[in-house]
């Protein structure tokens, strides 16, 4: 268990690395359009991208191993679209991501094909989790995901550096209701 | 309502009958697997032996069972220990109690015993508390203490030691509630059923009968002849007496004795015979009132409510349970005058739909128009040139899109959100704007086309967020950014 010596927010994981760092300052958030952090693009890419790439090259291998040189050069240009078309998805996504966070409320606009647009008011907040895999923590971004008490509720920032995210979650919980506000 | 004081501390038991009540149900069990058994192989010893051997396992696990559940009330939360191999450990504050139950199923009666439900806001079974079973004269106290003190205690009053002892001044019991009860509605066993002849299972699930039985006919007059016909007609009789009846099993037996009542915040539910609930939640927690009906009972003036609280329906297993709040019938003409007063507040009015833009009516009648199209294509081909008339059917479209337009609509007033829908069943979902935790619109590339959005209000206690196809994308944009802080300012 960490011990916590007076008043004040535990440290995160980021300052647990660099300790004996303070506690994040607050930090006023930014009221204004906000991308994700440009790491998740590579992120997304690897995600959609990497499984592409990985079947291409055991096809191609296979097609090439039994001497069908045109099958495997076919599955080499599939394989190349296709992990091609992950990156640009992945690219076009990022630049659609925004959020704002208001005074009272955080507005979460994204998607590429079906454009959705969310609001969760801060005092709404019932939980707040940050997300650190094994390919993001190797990239530095981190998933901050807000639950209300509404289990349809979406409210999920798929991508922010690790110190962004520590200090939006400090913030927002400041924030967050202390009924709850159902 | 009990006068005498409530228990309070533990830790301590639910009552000894529980094994009694559960135990029989158990035996009964048992002897009907011992009959199956039996009449399998011929009178086995073996089969006797096997069943009793189940018998006697399922009685030392009911005990032990029993013996490892106990409850403690605190006087800011109720703690509940229970399992035998695995401990759990429950901590229910009574500020975020969004529901109690009172269940009584026969055996339960027989034995004067009765089952108590505790839900807090999140997925049924998770968040639900069940205390099996206590005597009827404690579960009933233990009720109406839970009740008082969620309306005394403030949130957040309960701390990590709050097991047992003395009640603290400021979380004191009040003493017996002092508001009165008043009766809100009672159904009569005449209006059950005319609530179950109109429900929406009979009015859809008739039709359908009918056209099975007319299908069976048709295949079955060539080979048979008038027997055919006579067939046809027996499967449509057979299919409706099937329907008819489940639906009034369903519809008055089990809401038989039904009555309606509020006690100053609370709202109470009384219904059921053998198996007789209890239903309290406070008005301050209802999320949602959906209200729904169908063209017979749009003809005789009917609609049926449905009340959402924060717990989310559903559960497996032990812990399952229907937490509907549910009123089978109503006259539709005093409707607003009912709302208003079963919810205390005058601004429980239906505030008036505006209608969708007419990009949408196109889009409802083109929708319709295509899924028509989609079923009778297979159809249409297999029996061409003759199954091309089924083709026909897809103007049905048409009628059915304006239907589903013309009924839907979305409307704010000071405390309510309304979202209308449904061509046949007609949907209204009232949402308080206090209780909206979310807001989100959609918009798919055909949309954007259209400048049209789907808007969808996210509610504690729903696992599919009451929603609006097709409204204009600006008017859904404008209220994703209001709502929410609306409902900000309307808890403070």
């Amino acid at each position: 268990m960490n011990e916590i010596a007076g008043p004040g927010f535990p440290p995160t994981a980021t300052e647990h690395r660099a300790a004996p760092s303070p506690p994040p300052a607050p930090v006023p958030l930014p009221g204004e359009e906000s991308h994700l952090d440009p790491r998740v693009q590579l992120l997304w890419s690897l995600l959609v991208g990497g499984p592409l790439a990985l079947l291409a090259l055991v096809t191609v291998g296979v097609a090439a191993g039994v001497g069908a040189w045109e099958l495997a050069a076919g599955l080499a240009c599939l394989g190349a679209a296709a992990v091609s078309v992950a990156v640009i998805g992945a690219r076009l996504a990022w630049s659609r991501w925004t959020w704002i966070a208001f005074d009272d409320a955080l507005e979460l606009r994204h998607g590429v094909v079906h454009v959705s647009s969310s609001l969760v008011p801060y005092h709404r907040i019932q939980q707040i989790d940050v997300h650190r895999g094994p390919l993001q923590r190797l990239l530095g971004v981190s998933r901050l995901v807000l639950r209300t008490a509404a289990a349809t509720t979406d409210a999920t920032i798929p991508g922010l550096g690790e110190v962004e995210a520590d200090h939006l979650r400090y913030e927002l919980l400041k924030r967050a209701g202390v009924d709850d506000a159902v | 309502m009990p006068s005498e004081a409530p228990p309070t501390g533990g830790p301590r038991r639910t009552s000894p009958r529980t094994v009694a009540a559960i135990g029989v149900s158990g035996i009964m069990g048992a002897l009907v697997f011992l009959a199956t058994l039996i009449w399998s192989s011929d009178n086995s010893p073996g089969g006797l032996l096997f069943a009793a051997g189940i018998g006697v396992t399922r009685a030392g696990v009911e005990v032990a069972t029993w013996w490892a559940r106990t409850y403690t009330v605190g006087p800011t939360q109720l703690v509940v220990d229970e399992g035998l191999i695995t401990r759990h450990h429950r901590v229910v504050p009574y500020a975020r109690v969004q529901q109690v139950d009172l269940h009584r199923s026969f055996m339960s009666q027989v034995f004067g015993v009765a089952e108590l439900r505790i839900d807090t806001a999140g997925a049924a079974g998770a968040t639900t508390v069940r205390l099996r079973l206590l005597e009827l004269r404690e579960a009933e106290e233990l009720r109406t203490l839970i009740l008082t003190r969620r309306a005394t205690v403030p949130a957040g009053a309960a701390t990590a030691d709050d097991v047992g002892g003395p009640v603290p001044a400021a979380c004191a019991d009040p003493g017996p509630p002092v508001e009165p009860i008043w009766g809100l509605l009672r159904c009569e066993p005449r209006t059950l059923v005319i609530g179950a002849l109109t429900h929406t299972a009979v009015v859809a699930g008739l039709p359908l009968t009918i056209l099975a039985g007319l299908c069976v006919g048709i295949v079955a007059i060539e080979p048979l002849g008038a027997m055919g016909a006579l067939l046809g007609i027996g499967v449509a009789i057979l299919g409706a007496a099937v329907i008819v009846a489940s639906t009034l099993v369903v519809n008055v037996w089990q809401l038989w004795d039904y009555s309606l009542a509020h006690q100053g915040g609370d709202l109470h539910l009384r219904f059921g015979v053998l198996d007789v609930r209890q239903l309290t939640i406070p008005r301050t927690r209802v999320q949602q009132i959906t209200i729904i009906d169908n063209p017979v009972r749009r003809r005789l003036g009917l609609v049926g409510v449905t009340l959402h609280s924060a717990t989310l329906p559903g559960g497996s297993g032990e812990q399952s349970g229907d937490t509907r709040f549910q009123i089978p019938v109503l006259q539709s003409r005093g409707l607003d005058e009912f709302l208003a007063r079963m919810m205390g507040d005058r601004t429980w009015t239906p505030p008036p739909l505006i209608a969708r833009p007419p990009a949408a009516r196109r889009r409802a009648i083109l929708r319709r128009s295509l899924l028509l199209a989609l079923v009778l294509a297979s159809p249409a081909v297999l029996g061409w040139p003759v199954g091309a008339v089924l083709l026909t059917f897809v103007s049905a479209g048409w009628s059915w899109g304006r239907l589903a337009h013309r009924s839907a609509g979305l409307g704010t007033s000071s405390s309510l959100v309304a979202l209308a829908r449904g061509a046949v069943h007609h949907r209204l979902d009232l949402i308080p704007i206090a209780r909206i935790q979310s807001c989100r619109s959609v918009a798919g590339p055909l949309d954007r086309r259209r400048r049209l959005a789907t808007i969808h209000v996210d509610i504690a206690g729903s696992t599919r967020a009451p929603a609006l196809r097709d409204i204009d994308r600006e008017t859904a944009d404008g209220l994703v950014r209001s709502l929410p802080r609306r409902a900000d300012r309307a808890i403070g």
